[in-house]
């Protein structure tokens, strides 16, 4: 037996982690970097677009998941997203919203689409249930409507919420 | 109309206007998309509400379901579509299809489905609605009337219909799109009707379901110009003689069969042996007691037999077949001689024998190791040793007699277990047992497990124990 070839991701903060190169190939991005050829004992593929803390966690869901493939979560979500995924799943969302975004971004980038799924279902999550109001105090996102245009959106969604 | 003109009262954003806003905190539409794709339609138009930006990127969405659950709702959204936000909705579900103007306000609609839940066959399709929409792919319709069919006649992308309760026949006639797939359910079309209809999509049709329909022999002839059809689905289909199964030998290509609860006997199923190219074959609920006719069918790899008139001969007949990977012969006439042939088909991974005469699984157990589902529930075992099976992920020995099981923690991969109404007098775990997967548990009794046992470390993934507690001495049982 072989043993197992590693690969050396390096951060956009410069930190370096060595993953099993089976685990990091559930990227999308380093599966066509690595087969782009070298031969290298340990590969060094920097991905400076991702801080380490993030980096960590994608980490983490690939030597979870490469194992145990993620079930499909449904669309549109009919309950709240912690319904529909395993509790190891539910463990790693136990994380603040900013690096829950870094890592919708994290995911993109490496292309993970199982993870990309599973942290923009969190979001959707998170949306369901609240009003347009609290939507923009959760993600710090301005009104910017002319109080005209504000009441003929809420005209035009009426018939919907009657359902 | 064009793709760039929207309606006068739209407000779109135009791209620039909000390109310089801070959408998020993070960067703008590809994770936003992601996001709204996991929104129903009621969430997400809610959404509009947040800001220009999100307004903008909740009608850029694509794929969109909306459903109206009301026909009151019917107006109300006929007066907001002519704003103009659902171009970009691909799914309708309405229960009632008078809708006017869709083509010109829905023009990406893929697909409509014209359902009442609660009066399932009180509904219309107007098919002047249908005008205008290139992109419609499926039209889904539970009701009884349609009104101006030949207007049908426009829908030329039509690839699937599926059609509940109707009884107006010249419908039929102006389906001229190239279906791939076709169900009709509880339908009246008469003769001619269907022969015009098989006519026209006898070339693309490869997926075909017909349930609670009369057919006569003369309409099931026609079916044997479908050369093309890999998946027949045939359901509680009245008055289905001998002779009206002549058809099968001109269905070269089909893969799936499936023939439920038609009154079926082996005389009509005589007619099937031309089918070698079958992969999947479920014939459950008929009367069949003879299975000579699947002698060629090489290729089956999924067989369902339940609820029929099988004896242990069934059995030899089925061992034959050598791709054979799932097997159900549930509720049949089968007892240990029959196991002599199933135990030699050992590529088996899901076998289910519940509801037979069985009083010894001897040969299954120590013969069929690659086993992942094993059903041998409502029969009379009394013990058994299952030590061989280690890659079993299901099995279900409810209903029995066991006194004895052995050899369960050598199932590592175990999920669900189930064993209600036995007569077990051990404990069914001793502290080596580990069960890194089982997550579903019935037992008989509480008694048939020593609580000290069953910690997180030995059971991790276990969500439910269930404990027996209704009289087992009804029905069934009786009979064993």
């Amino acid at each position: 037996m072989s043993e197992t070839k590693q690969v050396e991701l390096t951060s956009k903060d410069k930190v370096s982690f060595k993953v099993d190169r089976d685990v990091i190939l559930m990227s999308g991005l380093v599966k066509d970097m690595l087969e782009e050829g070298d031969e290298d004992e340990t590969p060094i593929i920097p991905i400076p677009n991702v801080d380490s803390k993030p980096l960590q966690k994608v980490i983490e869901y690939c030597q979870y998941h490469h194992k145990e493939p993620a079930q499909e979560i449904e669309k549109p979500l009919k309950g709240k997203i912690e319904d529909v995924i395993c509790d190891w799943d539910k463990k790693f969302l136990e994380i603040d919203q900013s690096l829950l975004i870094e890592l919708i971004m994290a995911a993109n980038y490496l292309n993970i689409k199982d993870l990309l799924d599973l942290t923009c279902a969190k979001v959707a999550s998170m949306i369901k249930g609240k009003s347009p109001e609290q939507i923009r105090e959760m993600f710090g996102i301005e009104n910017d409507f002319t109080p005209e245009e504000e009441a003929k959106i809420r005209e035009e969604n009426k018939w919907c919420e009657e359902a | 109309m064009g793709n760039t003109n929207h309606p006068a009262n739209c407000h779109v954003l135009h791209e620039q206007e909000f390109l310089s806003n801070q959408c998020l905190h993070f960067d703008r539409d590809l994770y936003i998309h992601q996001i709204f794709v996991h929104l129903s339609f009621q969430e997400l138009f809610k959404c509009r509400q947040v800001s220009r930006c999100w307004n903008y990127m909740v009608l850029q969405v694509r794929n969109v379901h909306v459903i109206i659950s009301d026909t009151k709702q019917i107006d109300s959204f006929e007066k907001v579509m002519k704003k103009g936000i659902f171009h970009n909705v691909a799914h309708l579900s309405t229960p009632k299809l008078c809708i006017k103007y869709l083509g010109k306000y829905m023009r990406n609609l893929e697909s409509i489905h014209v359902v009442k839940r609660l009066e399932p066959n009180a509904t219309i399709l107007q098919c002047q609605c249908l005008e205008g929409l290139d992109n419609l792919k499926e039209i889904v319709f539970k009701g009884s009337q349609v009104v101006n069919a030949k207007l049908m006649r426009n829908c030329k992308s039509l690839k699937r219909i599926e059609i509940r309760y109707l009884k107006n026949n010249e419908f039929w006639e102006n389906i001229v799109s190239p279906l791939e797939e076709f169900v009709i359910f509880n339908v009246k079309m008469g003769f001619n009707s269907w022969k015009v209809l098989v006519c026209n999509i006898k070339k693309s049709l490869k997926v075909l379901k017909i349930g609670k329909c009369t057919f006569t022999k003369l309409e099931y002839d026609e079916m044997s110009e479908f050369q093309n059809l890999e998946s027949l689905t045939l359901t509680q289909m009245s008055e289905v003689t001998d002779e009206c199964f002549k058809f099968f030998s001109n269905l070269k290509y089909l893969k799936s069969l499936k023939i439920q609860s038609c009154n079926l006997s082996s005389e009509a199923c005589y007619h099937l042996n031309s089918l070698k190219k079958l992969t999947k074959l479920d014939m459950s609920d008929n009367i069949i007691d003879q299975l000579s006719f699947i002698n060629g069918m090489k290729e089956i790899r999924s067989l369902k037999l339940m609820d029929n008139r099988l004896g242990n001969e069934g059995c030899l007949f089925v061992s034959a077949l050598p791709s054979i990977t799932k097997l159900f012969l549930t509720g049949n006439e089968i007892s240990n001689e029959g196991l002599l042939h199933i135990s030699q088909m050992t590529n088996l991974t899901d076998l289910d024998l519940g509801n037979n005469k069985i009083t010894s699984i001897e040969l299954i157990t120590e013969n069929l190791t690659k086993l992942q589902k094993l059903g041998i529930y409502v029969n009379r075992i009394s013990s058994a040793d299952v030590s061989k099976l280690v890659d079993l992920r299901e099995l279900n020995f409810s209903h029995n007699k066991l006194t004895s099981l052995k050899g369960l923690n050598n199932l590592k991969h175990l999920q669900n277990l189930f064993l209600y109404g036995n007569k077990l007098a051990t404990k069914l775990f001793t502290s080596e047992s580990h069960f890194p997967k089982l997550e579903y548990l019935e037992v008989q009794s509480m008694d048939n497990i020593n609580l000290k046992i069953l910690t997180k470390e030995r059971f991790p993934k276990l969500i439910r124990i269930t404990e027996d507690k209704y009289d087992l001495r009804n029905e069934q049982l009786d009979q064993n």
